[in-house]
């Protein structure tokens, strides 16, 4: 990788950032580079590591210079968030150094100073490694919500079933009561037999929907390293 | 090396070299590399926050075609590097009496 390349690639990590803290970072590591010279360039840049982590360390430093200049944690994360998505990019800067409109910089609390840590360990944690902890944790979810839904579904019919059965041996009884349960138990075993129409449907979409996201994230990948 | 370098030990060493003369970047990070274990991009962060606490300022020269950008130790960092080498040494010698004392005895 040449030191352009490097640069141009280091630019898109931090786009996210407020453009003057970016153009601070670039400027200061185009010049480290040239310095470095032509034949001291490569080492210099094996040194740096590749962009994606030199740029996740300069954001972490932005994110925690944000905080100790108060901050709020939303302004912290829109400049902290991975930048692979491109909606919003608000600024992180410290409210005490933009124009003062009337607000008070509140010191940072406890919470912020947990959250930046987080911030901190999610930065650290390779971006596709993170991915694939989210997308288990939400296959894990989908599965769990729809093992329940089925067992709910199987047990509003097994429920109808009983109350038909029981609504006979109450006829002898009182026809009134043989009625009510009769009709509880016509109304609910169609309601569970939906519910388990449904939830099949969804179990159905649902792997075909994780499926298609996983696909999204190679392709997004696969994208990024013909880019490169 | 085996001891970690904290943020503060590495202010009182940029601020120290910066006390002999202006300098840039690459420059400064080459020397501390010299004699500390620190990566090459350990200082950007550091020099930002002493320019923001006004112990160092920036002056940008031309040089081959480009930009090079000195830093130089203001009063107030003169005055806080002053402070460190106080406790430096104090510190230097609180330490020198558990290790070298203890071995001693």
């Amino acid at each position: 990788m040449t030191m352009n390349e490097y640069i141009e690639e280091l630019k898109y990590h931090l786009r996210k950032m407020p453009d003057d803290d970016r153009e601070d970072a670039i400027e200061y590591y185009f010049e480290y580079l040239a310095e470095a010279g032509p034949e001291g360039e490569a080492a210099a840049i094996e040194r740096l590591g590749t962009p994606q982590q030199l740029a996740a360390g300069i954001r972490a430093d932005a994110a925690l210079e944000a905080l100790e200049g108060g901050a709020s944690t939303r302004q912290i994360q829109d400049c902290y968030r991975n930048a692979d998505d491109d909606v919003g990019a608000a600024s992180c800067r410290p409210p005490s150094m933009v124009a003062q409109h009337g607000g008070s910089a509140k010191a940072p609390g406890v919470g912020q100073g947990v959250k930046a840590v987080w911030l901190s360990v999610l930065g650290a944690i390779p971006r596709n490694v993170l991915a694939g902890f989210v997308a288990g944790i939400v296959i894990i979810i989908v599965f769990a919500v729809l093992i329940g839904l089925f067992a709910a579904a199987v047990a509003i019919m097994a429920v109808g079933a009983c109350a038909i059965g029981v609504s006979f041996t109450l006829f002898g009884e009182t026809v009134a009561a043989g009625l009510f349960y009769l009709g509880c138990g016509l109304a609910l075993v169609p309601i569970g037999w939906f519910l388990w129409r449904g939830v099949w449907w969804v179990w159905r979409h649902a792997w075909r929907g994780i499926a298609k996201m996983f696909n999204g994230i190679r392709r997004k990948r696969e994208v990024r390293r013909v880019a490169k | 090396m085996v001891f970690q370098i904290g943020a503060t030990l590495l202010d009182a060493c940029v601020l120290s070299v910066l006390r002999g003369e202006d300098t840039y970047g690459y420059s400064l990070t080459q020397t501390l590399r010299g004699s500390l274990d620190i990566s090459e991009s350990t200082l950007y962060p550091v020099l930002r926050r002493l320019q923001k606490e006004a112990c160092l300022t920036v002056r940008d020269e031309a040089y081959q075609g480009r930009n090079r950008r000195y830093y130089s130790i203001t009063e107030k960092g003169m005055e806080k590097a002053r402070e460190y080498r106080g406790a430096w040494e104090d510190f230097r010698g609180r330490v020198d009496g558990l290790i070298l004392g203890g071995a001693a005895s």
